[in-house]
């Protein structure tokens, strides 16, 4: 729908910008992911180990969550960002 | 053991403290500070309302039934907030924009408004919702009952809690019809609870590893050493809860008051999407300990669901089990107040307003307040839903486990999630599409989940378990399609999921959305480019003191008359009433929903306005604004290239009329200069011839031959502009004839040979390929031949001049190219040698004025042909090109 003509490449903060976007978006794929692969070997392992995988990757996910959040654009410059078409952007 | 009284006590006394402190953060709020009250940090705490009374007293029981299972129910949640970037920031901006008051009225605002759809996600809500309001009955009554004994009876706590439930929610609920359906006073309340059930958990759990197990090495070993030591996982059952939970995150009433409606500033989201799943972390961090412990120290066929508030007292902790009790009512309370406001919300806009404007078809503009009908529906539906959560709990048995019945609820919600996500994300999604998913998802989950959760023979006789109803075996309620063996609970998420996203899609596809819907549909799949709103309503003829009337009745006559005035002002109009614009009356439902839905406003708007709604022709005109911006763009550019080409035209004409003038100025000399000689001389030489009285007779013949010859040229000169000048005003009769090219040729030849031997011009000639005959005026033919052939006996500067004549038949039309060896013409030149009285040089034996190629021209456009001049042929080169047969016309 957006035709104005998009620059092939961006400025180098523009383009962290996009690539955080990215990254807060691959997030969840990356926790279903974690959580899902007690799936595979859960059954042949104790809850104390168990427990401790979960908890430790929770913290991790916990973590990343904090530095993508807090680095992410605010709302105004996100929208600038997302109004370009294609959102995954020039690289 | 703590009396049962201090119990009561110290309960009235903490509910008490939450009236206060709501009523505070109302007061404040409405003094214009709301400040903290709208921190990220209450805003995570408020989203705690995920954890229930289920999660916190069933949680434990759950670890101590199957270990780590239990906490796939914070798991799915926890992908939810890190992943808040791709659907809840989309979610909470769509809230925002359009003024979403529920999740039905998200459903229904995004398939163009619907009411049906609206009824049927809130039915579905309801029926949902009740079994876990049952279950946070539940759970407070069993706790009261761990304090109080076994002879207490439980019917007559639950209906007490229910009872205060009830007044807290229609107290701090609905108090006002708030624009944005925020509640301050609840909001800070259910974070409060959050708090305590945090410090209980907590403490219990610190208590339990450092108290009684002795330190988390003690702890872990006393894991090892317990019955869920083994990992027993499911892991269908895992990836299915995990699943469900983040499904039921999103789509359950009560998680979508806080996270979308009760937001009020999109950033919290990025706080909450680490604080949210660290709140969770730290909820389940001791469930497994507690639970171990409990199954260690207490008689086997204690309770585990209850193990939170038995373990202390086990250890003579009253005051950590009072801690404890005081959490697990507080996750119950949230929960209720919460489900409940959200319920009732929607059964008013979506069930009651609808029959009640339906009932009174006079419609909106009857004078008096709306604002009384829709708050005292909105009591009524708190009232009557916590009447069904205690039938439900009295008449279920309160038997089963809690956590079953929760995941019950869950499933039943998820349904929603097809048509939500569809909805946000895909354009394509329709109304019918969704009510068919939903409705579909619906059956399937009562009649795998719901209904056999009753128990068998409760609602459905054994038999049906056995062999199916009517006897059909591929319809048995728990294996559908005679898939055996599968959980009870992922055989109905599985089949119920399934069918659902195939009937929402199948539907979708087939269907052909209203074009209300579209807009709609467009509006909220790219909310983040038209942030501002979309247009929903046509040119329509109603009049503003109506709509001021309506307005009146449902903001209250202060809101809706600083509105009015606001609006006016903006037009640039004094007083209340406004110009009934198309944007106004988008801002007006706008508002309206804020109070009492999408659906419901827009239905009220209808009514005033006779039901001119969006046409299709006002959705082609105003949803595709950037596709009409990019139509103008490329008009824009056409006519941009169009101007650009006349430019150069333009540009090309002015060039060629400046030559033309100076061309005409030096001519103007050239003419009279031409004419003067001649003249000259004429009068020279009769002036002589009239003095010389005696003059030899030789003499007088060669003076009377310059005379002559001089007369000669002057008449060949005027001769010619005649010419031209006939030729340029058509008047022109044409002699036309059958001839060869070759005839026509050699006559032309012949004509300029004879008169220069010396200076002979070679002509090559291909003989074979001239004899082609035209029906065409030969005369006039031969007048531009020979034209061409002397300028190139003139102009032609080789050493050994040679003329090129080849004829070529193209199609139709004869081309006779006529190409000599000497320089050719100049560049700049070749677009000038066909103007009248064009001369590139000066030399004076050319003895002609310019108007040789300017005659040529004008005769082979009389003949239906042309001349050019043909560049890059090694020399001066004349393309003639000519029809065939010239047209009878001409």
């Amino acid at each position: 729908m957006n035709d104005r003509p998009e620059p092939m490449f961006l400025a180098r903060e523009t383009y962290r910008r996009r690539r955080l976007m990215d990254a807060a978006r691959f997030l969840p794929f990356l926790g279903a992911f974690v959580f899902i692969i007690p799936a595979l070997w859960a059954q042949a392992t104790g809850t104390a180990a168990g427990k401790i995988y979960i908890f430790g990757t929770w913290i991790c996910l916990i973590c990343l969550a904090f530095i993508i959040s807090r680095r992410l654009p605010t709302a105004g410059q996100a929208d600038e960002a997302e109004k370009e078409p294609g959102r995954s952007g020039p690289g | 053991m703590l009396s049962f009284n201090l119990l009561v006590g110290v309960c009235l006394g903490y509910v008490c403290l939450l009236f206060l402190v709501a009523f505070a953060a109302e007061k404040r709020a409405r003094a214009g500070k709301a400040g903290w009250l709208r921190s990220p940090v209450v805003y995570t705490l408020s989203l705690s309302i995920y954890c229930t009374g289920w999660t916190f007293y069933g949680a434990v029981g759950n670890a101590a039934r199957s270990g780590l299972e239990f906490v796939t129910i914070y798991l799915g949640p926890t992908i939810v907030m890190i992943g808040w970037w791709v659907i809840l920031r989309k979610l909470v901006r769509i809230g925002r924009t359009q003024r979403i008051t529920s999740i039905a009225d998200l459903i229904s605002s995004r398939y163009g408004k619907s009411t049906s759809l609206g009824v049927l996600v809130t039915l579905l809500a309801v029926v949902g919702t009740t079994p876990y309001i049952a279950l946070q009955l539940q759970s407070v009554t069993l706790a009261f009952g761990v304090f109080g004994g076994p002879s207490r009876d439980g019917n007559a706590t639950a209906v007490w809690v229910a009872i205060g439930l009830a007044l807290f929610t229609v107290i701090f609920g609905t108090r006002s019809l708030d624009a944005n359906e925020r509640h301050h006073g609840v909001v800070i309340a259910i974070a409060v609870e959050a708090v305590v059930k945090l410090v209980a958990l907590c403490a219990l759990g610190v208590f339990v590893v450092w108290g009684v197990a002795g330190g988390p090495g003690d702890a872990a070993q006393l894991i090892e050493a317990s019955p869920i030591s083994q990992w027993d996982m499911q892991p269908d059952r895992w990836v299915t809860l995990t699943f469900l939970s983040a499904t039921a995150f999103l789509c359950l009433p009560r998680m979508f008051q806080v996270l979308v409606v009760e937001n009020s500033d999109e950033r919290h989201l990025a706080t909450a999407s680490w604080a949210f799943p660290l709140y969770l972390l730290l909820i389940s961090l001791f469930v497994v300990p507690i639970a171990v412990v409990g199954l260690a120290v207490m008689p086997a066929g204690a309770n585990p669901d209850l193990f939170v508030l038995t373990v202390p007292l086990a250890f003579d902790r009253e005051g950590l089990a009072m801690l404890s009790f005081l959490g697990g009512f507080s996750a119950a309370t949230s929960m209720v107040i919460v489900a409940a406001i959200a319920l009732s919300t929607m059964v008013s806009n979506h069930i009651v307003m609808p029959i009640w404007l339906n009932a009174r078809s006079g419609g909106a503009t009857v004078s008096g307040d709306v604002r009384h009908v829709v708050l005292l529906s909105r009591r009524i539906s708190i009232a009557g839903i916590l009447a069904l959560g205690y039938i439900y709990y009295r008449y279920s048995g309160g038997g089963a486990a809690l956590a079953a019945m929760g995941l019950i609820a869950f499933v039943g919600v998820s349904q929603v999630l097809p048509a939500l996500i569809g909805g946000i994300f895909w354009r394509g999604a329709t109304r019918i599409g969704a009510g068919l998913g939903v409705a579909i998802g619906f059956a399937v989950w009562l009649y795998t989940l719901f209904l056999p959760s009753f128990g068998e023979g409760v609602v459905f006789p054994a038999s049906i378990y056995e062999v199916g109803p009517w006897g059909i075996w591929l319809l048995r309620p728990q294996a559908l399609f005679g898939i055996e063996g599968m959980d009870p609970l992922v055989h109905a998420v599985f089949w119920s999921l399934a069918l659902n996203m195939a009937a929402f899609f199948i539907g979708s596809l087939l269907s052909f959305p209203r074009p209300l819907e579209r807009l709609q549909g467009a509006t909220f799949v790219n909310i983040y480019r038209y942030s501002d709103s979309t247009r929903g309503w046509g040119q329509s003829f109603v009049e503003a003191e109506d709509l001021l009337v309506m307005a009146q009745r449902i903001l209250g006559a202060g809101d809706a008359q600083a509105l009015f005035v606001r609006v006016a002002a903006e037009q640039g109009k004094r007083g209340y009433l406004p110009d009934v614009t198309p944007e106004f009356l988008d801002l007006l439902e706008r508002e309206l929903s804020g109070s009492v839905g999408a659906a419901t406003a827009h239905a009220m708007l209808g009514q005033l306005t006779g039901g001119v709604t969006v046409s299709v022709e006002d959705l082609m005109r105003v949803a595709d604004e950037t596709a009409q911006m990019m139509e103008q763009r490329i008009q824009l550019e056409a006519k941009s290239g169009e101007l650009e080409i006349t430019a150069r035209q333009l540009r090309d004409a002015n060039e060629k009329l400046t030559q033309l003038s100076v061309q005409k100025d030096a001519f103007l000399s050239q003419i009279s200069h031409e004419l003067r000689t001649p003249m000259t001389s004429l009068r020279a030489f009769s002036e002589i011839l009239m003095d010389s009285e005696k003059m030899a007779g030789s003499e007088r013949k060669r003076y009377s031959s310059i005379i002559h010859d001089e007369t000669l040229r002057l008449t060949r000169l005027l001769d010619d502009l005649l010419d031209l000048s006939v030729l340029e005003n058509g008047q022109v009769t044409l002699n036309t004839q059958p001839v060869t090219v070759s005839a026509v040729l050699d006559r032309a030849i012949g004509a300029t040979q004879s008169r220069d031997e010396a200076n002979s011009l070679r002509i090559i000639r291909e003989r074979d390929r001239e004899d082609v005959t035209l029906v065409t005026d030969p005369d006039r033919l031969a007048q531009v031949f020979i034209n061409v052939v002397s300028n190139a006996q003139k102009y032609c500067d080789a050493a050994t001049p040679e003329l090129r004549i080849s004829v070529s038949a193209v199609g139709d039309r004869v081309v006779v190219d006529l190409i000599d060896n000497g320089s050719g013409i100049p560049k700049d030149s070749q677009s000038m040698i066909f103007e009248k009285f064009a001369r590139l040089s000066d030399q004076r034996a050319a003895g002609g004025a310019g108007l040789g190629l300017a005659i040529c021209r004008e005769i082979m456009v009389r003949l239906g042909g042309g001349i050019d001049y043909l560049p890059g042929q090694g020399g001066a080169a004349f393309r003639v090109t000519l029809p065939q047969a010239l047209a009878a016309a001409a």
